[in-house]
């Protein structure tokens, strides 16, 4: 805008700086430290490289016409960093202030740093009001936000850079909807999130995206959109068809690689919870109160389902016996009938045929990834039915006791305390709600419930980090 | 005398268990967990106790007198407030303070024993009261909620983890297991109980006209 001179816009960027700042300080004093501890290093980092580069200009540039016209410039670019800062980055400091009363991140920055390899991640929480749940990964926000910088001195930008090179690689916000933050039970679906992030990190998609498109499916929507146009009054020629077909072939293929970043979150998702994730994901689906059908970033949940079972068959499932497998078999046969009637058109039919050509691949990758932490019908078996007993007494499940003589104290593993958790809630709530007095209603026990999961898993990783160091 | 004697001879009721007793009914039916450092937490006739991480602060400013009586849940929300403090960090209890906070450990009483929270007798010495409510009565479930009160002069440090009570346990007389309404696993506080008894002596001795 040229109504508005240097000074205004110059002063704007003081005025904005003061009071990001003021802002960060108040979001730091209520967040539970450490959350959200190197993202507010980098903002403050980035409002301070800001500020030092306007000030640069405005030290350095003569008076006169061209200085002015420079310093408007130099802080408008300033005014756009200020506000991605204010719209992208402040609401997640926010978000993050409301948390579970249970200190859950450690366990869940432990999943993550399973598979991350060489990247440093720092992860938070951030309930939001929209029924989703999703994930933000943010790779050297820092770095990329200071080289968007304008500076007389390019020493201290070099500085600044070196100081964003030592915060995390990658700052993931993982978003649930708050209604659920009391429910360990349903909050077990962020797993998904979570292996979004391992496949962003480790990009395992990459290899996975099938070479071409399938033939048949696509020249069949070709051939449909040629014909709505031609009914539509337009002459279809070989131009116009070479741009139909371009046009349509990028938006399948990008439908094809968002329908497979999720195949592989939910299989990566199972492969780590077993059935608490199928049951999680049911649930989710229920709150929203979804119906089958796709769009452009998922398959149809039923799809999405079968495939959940199928993997779950692989873990041996159906074979092995467990708590759940009458549970198991009920979804097994109710996901068979609707993935059967689920039909997909145009596009959606182009990427679930195109998947469809590549999945024995993808499933053979994704369990060989897996292999060291899949949750098999087997350890489920081992490891779920003692948890299973200390719940149903009203005890929280941190620790299994070996018999004696040795009567060695084991933490629970997060997984087990889920799985248990989601069978308790199934099959044993009968049982479950003797603990308690005859008024107390099945919601307030499930509440109850999830407290003794939430407990599980927060003082269960104390004694494992105890034990580590004894 | 032999444990289960002890469990069963009426005149051992109200007995404090000794060290050996808790080592053994500590893996077959009194729950303490996690119980980082058995070896050092359980002494003779009491296992210490850890701070958690969940706190329960009060706003004064937003009541103006704690009446028993007029209190409403409402009140209770708008004058407390939770705080969580991880592991490393600390909350400071400034003289004259008081917070709820609760037990590391998560407590089950099986029906035969109860027990009393007590201060251990180093942070008691310093000035730091944690219980007021100290008894725990058999077949308990949950995490004990503590009140944390600083009675010194100079502001204490609290430190989740850190072993600052101790459960004395003994035995009792076997009682049928309560049904529950909840089992807390953080600081509870709901409000003082109905008085129905108050309420029929105000009846029956109205204020003067």
């Amino acid at each position: 805008m040229d109504s508005l001179d240097a000074k205004t816009l110059s002063d704007a960027v003081k005025q904005k700086l003061f009071g990001l700042q003021q802002l960060v300080t108040d979001f730091e004093t209520v967040l539970i430290h450490p959350t959200c501890e190197q993202f507010i290093k980098g903002i403050r980092l980035l409002l301070e490289a800001v500020e030092e580069s306007h000030q640069q200009w405005l030290d350095e540039l003569p008076s006169g016409p061209e200085g002015e016209e420079h310093v408007k410039t130099v802080s408008k670019i300033c005014l756009s960093i200020l506000a991605n800062i204010h719209s992208e980055f402040l609401p997640y400091l926010d978000s993050s202030a409301q948390q579970t009363s249970y200190l859950l991140l450690p366990t869940l920055t432990k999943a993550v740093d399973t598979f991350r390899g060489d990247a440093t991640v720092e992860l938070a929480l951030v309930p939001q009001f929209e029924y989703t749940y999703g994930i933000a990964g943010l790779p050297q926000f820092a770095k990329l936000e200071i080289n968007k910088l304008d500076y007389t001195d390019e020493k201290k930008k070099t500085a600044r850079l070196a100081a964003a090179a030592a915060l995390p690689s990658w700052t993931a916000f993982v978003s649930y909807p708050m209604v659920e933050k009391n429910s360990a039970l349903n909050l077990a679906v962020v797993s998904h999130e979570l292996a979004h992030l391992v496949d962003f990190i480790k990009e395992l998609y990459k290899p996975l995206v099938p070479q071409k498109l399938d033939e048949e499916a696509f020249k069949k929507l070709i051939e449909e959109a040629s014909t709505a146009l031609e009914a539509a009054g337009f002459q279809v020629g070989p131009q116009l068809k070479d741009r139909i077909e371009a046009e349509y072939y990028k938006d399948c293929v990008q439908m094809v690689v968002s329908w497979l970043k999720e195949v592989i979150a939910d299989i990566i998702a199972l492969r780590v919870l077993g059935p608490a994730y199928l049951f999680s994901f049911l649930e989710f689906l229920a709150h929203g109160a979804f119906e089958n059908q796709h769009d452009s970033e998922h398959p149809a949940p039923a799809r999405r389902l079968k495939l959940l079972i199928d993997e779950l068959s692989s873990m041996n499932y159906f074979k092995v016996d467990t708590g759940v497998t009458k549970q198991l078999q009920a979804i097994k046969t109710r996901v068979s009938d609707e993935a059967k009637t689920t039909v997909y058109q145009q596009h959606a039919l182009v990427a679930d045929k195109t998947l469809e050509t590549t999945l024995d691949s993808l499933l053979t990758n994704l369990r060989k990834f897996c292999s060291s932490i899949s949750y098999t019908a087997e350890r489920y078996r081992d490891e779920v039915p003692p948890v299973v007993r200390l719940i149903q007494q009203g005890i929280a499940p941190i620790e299994t006791c070996s018999a004696e003589p040795k009567a060695v104290r084991t933490p629970s593993p997060v997984v087990a305390v889920l799985n248990a958790g989601w069978e308790v809630y199934k099959v044993g709530a009968d049982e479950f709600s003797k603990l308690f007095e005859e008024d107390v209603s099945k919601s307030q026990q499930v509440v109850t419930l999830n407290h003794l999961l939430f407990k599980a898993i927060e003082a269960g990783e104390l004694l494992r980090e105890w034990q580590k160091t004894v | 005398m032999a444990e289960d004697s002890l469990r069963s001879d009426p005149r051992q009721q109200g007995a404090v268990l000794s060290r050996d007793v808790l080592l053994k009914r500590l893996r077959e039916d009194i729950v303490v967990s996690p119980l980082l450092d058995e070896g050092k937490q359980v002494g003779e006739g009491s296992i210490d106790i850890s701070l958690g991480t969940q706190f329960i602060l009060n706003r004064s400013s937003e009541l103006s007198t704690l009446d028993p009586i007029e209190l409403t849940a409402r009140d209770i929300r708008k004058f407390q407030h939770s705080r969580v403090v991880p592991y490393h960090d600390s909350l400071t209890l400034h003289p004259g303070s008081f917070v709820l906070g609760s037990t590391l450990e998560f407590i089950k009483f099986p029906t035969d024993v109860c027990g009393f929270v007590l201060s251990r007798s180093s942070y008691g010495r310093a000035g730091l009261l944690i219980a007021t409510a100290t008894y725990v009565q058999p077949g308990w479930h949950g995490c004990l909620t503590l009140e944390l009160e600083n009675l010194g002069e100079v502001p204490i440090m609290l430190r989740p983890g850190l072993r600052v009570g101790q459960l004395v346990i003994m035995t009792s007389v076997r009682i049928e297991q309560p049904r529950l309404r909840d089992i807390p696993c953080g600081p509870t506080f709901r409000g003082l109980a109905e008085d129905e008894r108050w309420k029929k002596l105000r009846q029956n001795f109205p204020r003067a006209k």
